[in-house]
């Protein structure tokens, strides 16, 4: 009798693990957080916390990283959720520095890699500032958001300009300020900006980013430099080029020019423009 | 002092119920949840701990306090061995007290065990210590003060009530005292003299546990000012006091017959 019920147990630990198996298969691997909030209030849900408002605004973040990476595992366009899970962590715990710094980058993204809601970003970002004043880095982060995702450098420049009056700011915040409102979105300019996200971002995934666009923005001027060498090369052999081996050919370059991420650039013979090779990793906007 | 016979006979009661052996297996799955959550969230991984050790520390605190201290009267009582308690030069506050002592020592253990936990979490994941982390331990201390007063609470009731009454009211008084400032907010913002006068006396004379929320701030390595922890700490030690006054008044007056 004894036996009957191990082997009944046996069976039933196999038949769970062999239905949970098949309801993973179905849903798939990785599945994002579910499209539900619960409770939408944050203010409710502060109440209702009982003094832990600081974990459960760690599990929103959680909840809200783990929503933003199972979209983009799965290449999903629509955020729906994210803002509301940041907004919820943000209530709970206003000094939840990480989720409005990273929670502003996940919204202001262009499509499929954010949210494409940059008012959203630099709203979560102002909410940040009232309640940690004494963080320069959020006013850099509006400025940044205004610069590279609303391409407005006037109040790009007011942003660093009102960050730089912080004691504790970088002092390059104040001249960059004057130097946006006089050249503008040049790529000298986006360059130091990623360049400074990279170098004083403590986090991996925050420099993994930045190197990603800063990547871009070599490849984008390579991309330019290829295009006036070829415009200056086609008159002198009196003919158009119609691939970039044609530039090796004529000793201009070694081996076929690659971008930063090792994939050769293309010459499309119909416009003559130089670009990315469809098989290239380099983020596209 | 027969006080501490009996809370060091509460203490090892406790200890039997395997209370002690939940609590250490508790602290291990903070540092392995700790592991994982570092690796599925962005940000300060030490924040994500000192939260969620210390409102584990809290929450599992409070259900201790709640669920043995309604029980610390009545089982006695249901069990018979008052009587032979009682029949010995045991006097009837001292037998409340050591009962209360003997609860608070065993909280004290468990938040010994489990911050042992938090610092093991932190030390393994950046190898090192500092000076902020002492912020924890000033915070697991505030704890203990509110358990003592969340203890105070439940033997308060469970000296005139049955364990499951006691628990509910205990746990409803608990809950309440989280919501001090809304009591006194309404009040403040109503144009009724009465429910002023109401909600002014019902803040005042309800615990407010809303003095002990620490957690959030230790979380991100703020001190608490000196003055106001302080004043925290006794606050809970005075209301402490008045209930565990209270229960020995109510138990003196209860007959056994």
């Amino acid at each position: 009798m004894n036996h009957l019920f191990k082997i009944c147990l046996l069976a039933v630990c196999l038949g769970i693990y062999w239905i949970q198996s098949a309801i993973d298969q179905k849903i798939g691997l990785f599945c994002s957080t579910e499209e539900v909030l619960y409770l939408p209030s944050a203010n409710v849900i502060k109440k209702l916390s009982l003094g832990h408002n600081g974990l459960l605004a760690d599990i929103y973040w959680m909840r809200a990283v783990q929503y933003y990476g199972g979209k983009r595992l799965k290449n999903e366009r629509h955020f729906d959720l994210l803002e509301q899970l940041i907004e919820i962590a943000t209530t709970l715990d206003p000094k939840l520095l990480h989720a409005y710094r990273f929670g502003s980058v996940f919204l202001a993204e262009n499509e499929p890699i954010g949210a494409n809601q940059p008012e959203e970003a630099i709203a979560l970002l102002r909410k940040g500032i009232e309640h940690n004043p004494e963080e320069w880095q959020l006013h850099r982060d509006v400025g940044f958001i205004y610069y590279w995702f609303l391409n407005d450098y006037k109040k790009a420049a007011e942003a660093f300009l009102e960050g730089s009056k912080n004691p504790r700011a970088a002092i390059w915040m104040k001249t960059f300020a004057a130097e946006l409102l006089a050249k503008g979105g040049s790529r000298q300019t986006a360059r130091f900006l990623w360049q400074e996200v990279y170098q004083t971002s403590e986090n991996q995934q925050m420099k993994d980013n930045a190197r990603e666009h800063l990547m871009r923005l070599t490849a984008e001027e390579q991309i330019e430099t290829l295009q006036v060498l070829i415009e200056k090369v086609q008159p002198r052999i009196g003919r158009k080029i119609s691939s970039l081996d044609e530039l090796v050919g004529l000793g201009f370059f070694k081996k076929r020019p690659v971008d930063p991420k090792g994939f050769a650039y293309i010459l499309n013979s119909t416009t003559g423009k130089v670009g990315l090779s469809p098989a290239s990793t380099i983020r596209r906007y | 002092m027969i006080v501490i016979p009996i809370a060091k006979n509460t203490f090892k009661e406790c200890v039997r119920d395997k209370l002690l052996y939940n609590l250490v297996i508790f602290g291990v799955l903070i540092i392995a949840s700790s592991l994982v959550l570092s690796s599925i969230t962005i940000g300060e991984v030490k924040q994500i701990i000192v939260n969620l050790g210390l409102s584990t520390l809290s929450v599992f605190g409070t259900l201790i306090a709640i669920f043995i201290g309604i029980q610390l009267v009545f089982k006695e009582i249901d069990k018979k061995t008052i009587y032979s308690l009682l029949a010995k030069p045991v006097a009837r506050h001292e037998f409340i007290l050591g009962k209360y002592f003997g609860l608070t020592l065993t909280l004290l253990v468990n938040i010994l065990v489990m911050l042992l936990g938090i610092y093991i979490s932190i030390f393994y994941l950046r190898h090192s210590f500092q000076l902020a982390d002492l912020q924890i331990l000033l915070a697991a201390m505030l704890i203990l003060i509110e358990l003592m007063l969340v203890i105070a609470i439940a033997l308060f009731f469970s000296t005139f009530s049955t364990p499951v009454f006691s628990a509910l009211f205990a746990f409803c008084l608990y809950v309440i005292g989280h919501f001090s400032s809304d009591i006194r907010q309404y009040g403040l913002s109503s144009d009724s003299f009465a429910i002023k006068i109401l909600s002014g006396c019902l803040y005042y004379l309800l615990p407010n546990f809303q003095n002990f929320e620490i957690i959030s701030q230790t979380a991100h390595g703020q001190f608490l000012a000196t003055r106001l922890y302080l004043l925290s700490v006794l606050y809970g030690l005075v209301y402490s006091a008045g209930l565990v006054l209270l229960a020995i008044l109510v138990f003196q007056r209860r007959n056994f017959k």
